[in-house]
């Protein structure tokens, strides 16, 4: 993990992918509202859908032919299902993509993201006393396309883009309790839960498509106030279907924000 | 082709309903299949779930009303004989299985603090701690949550250089059993097996992990050398049951009294389609010879008290204690 992000900041930071004319740099902040679909079947077999605020900011370092950007974003989600659960969903996600220009218009790339998903029913019953959070956590790889266009002598940028997973790294609970596969061996267990982070980091499954799948669309509008900031919506699809270990979890979200970028 | 991907996004997102609308027999096949694929005891208790479903699903019908599938759902789960399986829904809990059924339980922590303590010590949270005749120590836990104390107890009792340690787990009905191999390390001189923890690997009966043992290594700073003994009815369940299967057989400990109530189920909730809520054992603890603790921990010296002894004011049981 810490080797995939050294090669993303050197990626980020080699002067000579950008050299040519045209590079620029952008740091973007963005504020949005999230609408989130979550069934978790570690937790239950309804689906669980609430409004949430979504924050991201975003780098985006690009020339004539290549672009790369790095993304975070993060959103806390409660949501309740009007009865007995309510659940409260922390998302931390990460992202970085490399694309290169292909024909006008049209850039070809991949994707490397981090994405996790943690569910923690907060109800009052003392029935997930015993499993009190339901964790999934991605590294995925796959394909990105994006389309770019600008209007009006460069004033408006439309941008869409897509990408899919096709090989991830999924940690996953074991079935019982939610303690990580790899905790659960003679000599690591421990029934403190103490020493829980190096065997939950290895406890995960390469998995391809059948097993874990992320889908995710953005469609963007941006209007430059100046040479140097211009403020724009985003809109953001994200579907994520993961299940190495015999219980699935799904979350789709359909996200619009409003941000601002600064660009030099 | 970003069109299409679009496309095929919201069609996926949105093909996935809401399941709340299902029938009763709906309810109860999915009730059946999370038990079946997630409870651990279906062959140690040699219950036939296949069975138990011919014989309450027939029950269902279309007339069925809520009421009606919530108590056969509650036969259904008491038929695995298991106080930790719960079922709920808004505004009620199922029963759950009297493990205490068929056993005298006659224990009342007033009659030992009236008619056998001489020198009341302290009480924090569910901890109570005193003096009895001969020197002999006795500390209480009526609830396996609040006893951090537990540990300066031993340092007290040896401090004051008791005769014997009398732990009293009657009754206490269990709660967070994760410090119990730390609380032991006062009691062991090298790092010693407690038991053996498995559970659920996968929807089949038989997927469980391979037993993994769990040890206690010595407290460097203190060793407990007086003789200990553990006082244990058959209302010592869950955690309690646990710490009587982790502290039987280490040096200087005798466990006096009933079995315990059992409980070695660690359970799992889930909830159903239409908002009900339930949890099952979904792993097992395995005393230091490799038996499951969920039927309950025997004592080495098997006493009860009856109504009389404790209306008279004694605690036959107690007494075996102090003169064992």
């Amino acid at each position: 993990m810490k080797f995939t992000y050294i090669i993303i900041i050197l990626l980020l930071i080699n002067p000579s992918l950008y050299s040519q004319e045209n590079s620029s740099n952008e740091l973007s902040i963005q504020v949005g509202l999230s609408s989130s679909s979550i069934k978790d079947l570690r937790l239950s077999n309804r689906k669980f859908r609430s409004w949430s605020p979504k924050y991201a900011i975003g780098y985006v370092k690009s020339n004539d032919n290549r672009i790369s950007s790095f993304r975070m974003q993060f959103s806390k989600i409660n949501s309740s299902d009007g009865g007995l659960l309510s659940l409260m969903t922390i998302r931390p996600e990460i992202y970085y993509s490399y694309e290169r220009k292909v024909k006008d218009g049209i850039w070809l790339g991949g994707f490397f993201d981090n994405n996790t998903l943690l569910n923690f029913p907060t109800n009052t019953s003392s029935v997930f006393n015993s499993n009190p959070i339901s964790y999934t956590i991605a590294q995925s790889i796959g394909p990105r396309v994006s389309y770019l266009k600008s209007l009006d002598n460069n004033k408006i940028n439309l941008r869409t883009s897509a990408q899919v997973s096709l090989l991830s790294y999924v940690v996953q609970p074991a079935f019982g309790h939610p303690y990580p596969s790899q905790f659960l061996e003679e000599g690591k267990f421990n029934p403190t839960r103490e020493g829980m982070a190096w065997p939950l980091t290895k406890s995960g499954k390469i998995a391809t498509v059948n097993k874990f799948n992320s889908f995710r669309v953005e469609l963007g509008f941006f209007y430059h106030i100046n040479n140097s900031l211009k403020i724009g919506v985003d809109y953001n699809l994200n579907i994520q279907y993961a299940n190495t270990r015999g219980k699935s979890t799904y979350i789709s979200n359909h996200d619009i924000f409003l941000g601002a970028t600064y660009i030099h | 082709m970003i069109y299409i991907f679009i496309t095929l996004a919201f069609t996926i997102s949105c093909s996935q309903n809401i399941d709340n609308d299902n029938s009763p027999s709906e309810i109860y096949e999915e009730f059946w299949t999370w038990v079946d694929q997630n409870y651990i005891y279906f062959d140690l208790k040699e219950v036939d779930w296949e069975e138990v479903k011919i014989k309450n699903a027939a029950l269902i019908n279309e007339n069925t009303t809520e009421d009606d599938l919530f108590q056969i759902m509650e036969s259904s789960l008491l038929e695995l004989r298991d106080g930790h399986n719960r079922l709920q829904r808004k505004g009620q809990s199922a029963r759950n299985h009297n493990f205490k059924e068929g056993y005298e339980i006659h224990f009342d922590l007033d009659v030992i603090k009236q008619e056998y303590v001489v020198d009341s010590l302290g009480a924090d949270g569910y901890l109570y701690w005193a003096m009895l005749e001969d020197e002999v120590g006795y500390v209480n836990l009526s609830d396996f949550n609040r006893y951090r104390a537990f540990r300066s107890v031993f340092e007290q009792m040896h401090a004051r250089s008791v005769s014997k340690l009398i732990i009293d787990m009657r009754s206490n009905g269990g709660g967070d059993s994760n410090a119990v191999p730390e609380l032991l390390s006062v009691l062991v001189k090298e790092k010693t097996a407690l038991g053996a923890y498995t559970e659920k690997s996968g929807p089949e009966h038989n997927d469980v992990t391979t037993p993994i043992r769990i040890f206690s290594e010595p407290d460097p700073d203190f060793y407990f050398d007086i003789p200990v003994v553990v006082l244990i009815d058959r209302g010592s369940y869950s955690a309690t049951s646990y710490f009587a299967a982790m502290i039987k057989g280490l040096d200087n400990v005798t466990l006096i009294g009933q079995v315990t109530g059992g409980g070695g189920g660690g359970n799992s909730g889930f909830q159903f389609s239409n908002g009900w809520l339930i949890a099952v054992s979904v792993s097992d603890f395995y005393d230091k010879n490799g038996v499951s603790i969920e039927a309950g921990v025997e004592p080495d010296i098997y006493i009860e008290n009856t109504k009389e002894d404790i209306d008279n004011g004694v605690d036959k049981m107690l007494e075996t204690a102090i003169n064992y």
